[in-house]
């Protein structure tokens, strides 16, 4: 299969409050939170997209989506400019692109039973009207929840949070898209309950062969459900590769540090300290050079004013780094 | 010699639909000079146990029950001054949110000095000195002491109710999810610190957080809640690697381990028990692949399962069994 989703170049600055310095000197101060991104997925590939906060996850995800305008850069869905998308070209990809949202609490409307939120994408798509039953009995028999139960008829509130992220994805699976994007998908959830959705996320992706980024900054967790893991930091992509060679075999320096930054849940003796110094810098003002040169342990004079650029390194397993 | 001693305490909520027990048997032993970390989900009664050590409680919460014994003295029969007065000067708290916790309007440099001359008694020519040190204590630059709370990161604002924690020298800090919403790297950082003081002062840490591994990486003891039950509680790498309740065992299992290979991971089906309508024997039974017809009758007790090590099973006897079954996902789908 080719390339479902082609990204190149994107970028996108968000503008912030201007000082009268600013004004002064003629400046147009931005953050950086995407800056120069290029991918591609497969269809069927499942990503995980994983960074701290701030790094530009999030807003890559809904670039993706089309909830954000790229302030540069091209996105290719199929043969298509997902810019120039319109009227029903548009819907379509409406109803094909789906996001998971992080928290299940306050993703649902609250004055809505389960079986309204189900029916409303329904309707807003134009699905007629006596499909609706049998695609909802459809979603529900894949998050597991029974048909014939009184869940249906209960409000967000009467529910548990394993109970409503089963009913988020239930929601966005309902117009049977082709793309997902998962926001943090368990983050808010209790850890007994986060191992069920992850195993059902898998399963739903497996047997839909659904495209799927899953955005995290968790690499323990999505490990269990992407192939494929980008690590982003500070609006760029450090590493790109098979997500358990990135976990084995880590080759950016950033992705080391975070790596070992990461807690087990077991009492491990061999914990040093921690391959990386102080914290990420302000957005507004990238570094020059390899933007993770002033934190990096092996940073050399080209580190410093050279951007490095992502090489493969070894079979699908790509970093940015001078030195690897 | 425990520090603190907290035995059967039961903690209630009046709430419109009448009386919660949200916390039924609070009983653990807080040794003095370790880093106890105090776990389980959301609504198991952990954050609520430990504001009861510190006496400063939801308007709507009770201790009904128990015994709160912090260096030989009984807390809870104590008039509630004593209680008040041991706050910030031997028992301290680090609130799950910084942000929330620091007011906006105010300096942290002013709200440190408060704490140091309200409470502590600092003349305030001293004041300027102490919060320097206690901001390089933590890590942080003293010349940002002037600065607002909102121009701080989250690990620094973290950094900031540690430093306001230690102000007045301590013995026990009682830190409430202390890192949950950093990042992994910024957590790391926050919690070397945390142990660093902890050891450099001696102090005695409660750590409460549902996340299992940053006990791992912190603390010398564990106390497992669930339903507002300890459960289990011990040395820390014996109840992960040895547990002996199901629901420790079922928490270990459905944590993802990057330092492992990639495993299934084992959820537990089911939610925790409403605790308005408490079942009437064990209350992890319905949930429980172990179950038999004794857990839902009655109520297993707390009792010693190794060495210093103590658990509420019916069962604990088949642990090691139990153990290896618990590890497959099939055992718990019932």
């Amino acid at each position: 299969m080719g390339a479902l989703i082609t990204v190149d170049k994107l970028v996108k600055h968000f503008p912030v409050r201007r000082g009268m310095a600013d004004v002064i000197a003629r400046r147009h101060p931005v953050v950086h939170a995407v800056d120069g991104i290029t991918f591609s997925l497969d269809a069927g590939e499942t990503v995980g997209l994983l960074g701290e906060s701030g790094c530009g996850k999030t807003t890559t995800g809904r670039l993706l989506l089309r909830l954000e305008t790229p302030t540069s850069g091209e996105i290719m869905v199929g043969e298509r400019h997902l810019s120039t998308l319109r009227g029903s070209d548009l819907r379509d990809f409406r109803r094909d692109a789906q996001l998971v949202f992080q928290n299940p609490f306050d993703a649902l409307n609250p004055r809505f039973t389960m079986q309204r939120a189900l029916r409303e994408p329904l309707i807003n798509a134009g699905v007629p009207k006596q499909e609706h039953d049998g695609r909802i009995a459809e979603v529900l028999e894949r998050v597991r929840i029974p048909a014939r139960g009184e869940l249906l008829d209960k409000y967000p509130h009467q529910l548990s949070g394993g109970q409503l992220q089963r009913f988020v994805l239930a929601r966005a699976l309902v117009l049977r898209p082709k793309f997902i994007v998962a926001d943090e998908p368990v983050s808010m959830l209790d850890v007994s309950v986060r191992a069920g959705i992850l195993n059902l996320m898998r399963e739903i992706q497996e047997s839909l062969g659904l495209t799927a980024i899953y955005i995290s900054h968790d690499l323990a967790l999505v490990r269990y459900v992407a192939a494929r893991t980008f690590v982003m930091y500070l609006a760029t992509i450090v590493e790109d590769g098979p997500t358990e060679r990135v976990i084995s075999r880590p080759l950016h320096p950033y992705t080391r540090a975070l790596i070992a930054a990461v807690p087990v849940p077991h009492v491990s003796q061999d914990r040093g300290p921690l391959p990386i110094k102080g914290t990420v810098p302000d957005a507004r003002h990238p570094p020059p050079g390899c933007r993770f040169h002033d934190r990096c342990p092996l940073a050399v004079d080209r580190c410093r004013s050279e951007v490095p650029t992502l090489r493969e390194i070894e079979p699908g397993h790509h970093a940015a780094c001078h030195l690897v | 010699m425990a520090i603190l001693e907290l035995q059967d305490v039961g903690i209630d909520y009046r709430t419109e639909k009448g009386v919660v027990r949200a916390v039924e048997r609070g009983t653990l032993d807080i040794p003095r000079g370790e880093v106890v970390g105090l776990v389980g989900e959301s609504g198991c009664g952990k954050t609520t146990l430990a504001r009861a050590i510190t006496g400063v409680m939801a308007r709507n919460a009770t201790v009904s029950s128990g015994r709160i014994v912090f260096e030989g003295k009984d807390l809870l029969q104590s008039d509630a001054s004593v209680h008040r007065g041991l706050l910030w000067r031997e028992i301290a708290f680090v609130p799950q949110s910084a942000m929330n916790a620091l007011d906006p309007v105010y300096r942290v440099s002013a709200q440190i000095a408060e704490v140091l001359t309200d409470r502590g008694g600092y003349r305030h020519r001293d004041v300027a000195k102490r919060t320097d040190d206690l901001f390089r204590m933590v890590g942080l630059d003293p010349q940002r002491k002037h600065d607002y709370p909102h121009q701080f990161s989250g690990g620094m604002r973290q950094r900031v109710g540690i430093a306001l924690a230690l102000a007045l020298d301590p013995k026990l800090v009682i830190a409430d999810e202390p890192v949950t919403a950093l990042d992994v790297i910024v957590q790391r950082q926050v919690l070397d610190t945390l142990r660093d003081l902890q050891k450099r002062l001696g102090l005695t840490v409660i750590l409460v957080t549902h996340d299992i591994s940053v006990v791992a990486y912190t603390c010398d003891r564990i106390v497992v809640m669930y339903a507002g039950q300890v459960v289990e509680s011990g040395p820390v790498a014996d109840v992960l690697e040895r547990p002996f309740h199901p629901y420790t065992m079922g928490l270990t299992n459905a944590f993802p381990d990057l330092a492992r290979a990639r495993d299934q991971l084992v959820p537990i089906p089911g939610a925790p028990p409403d605790l308005r309508t408490p079942p009437a024997g064990c209350r992890f039974a319905d949930r429980c692949p172990f179950a038999v017809a004794r857990c839902r009758s009655a109520d297993p007790p707390l009792v010693d399962v190794a060495a210093s090590h103590r658990a509420s099973c019916w069962r604990s006897g088949d642990a090691p069994t139990l153990r290896a079954q618990a590890r497959e996902t099939a055992t718990w789908v019932h």
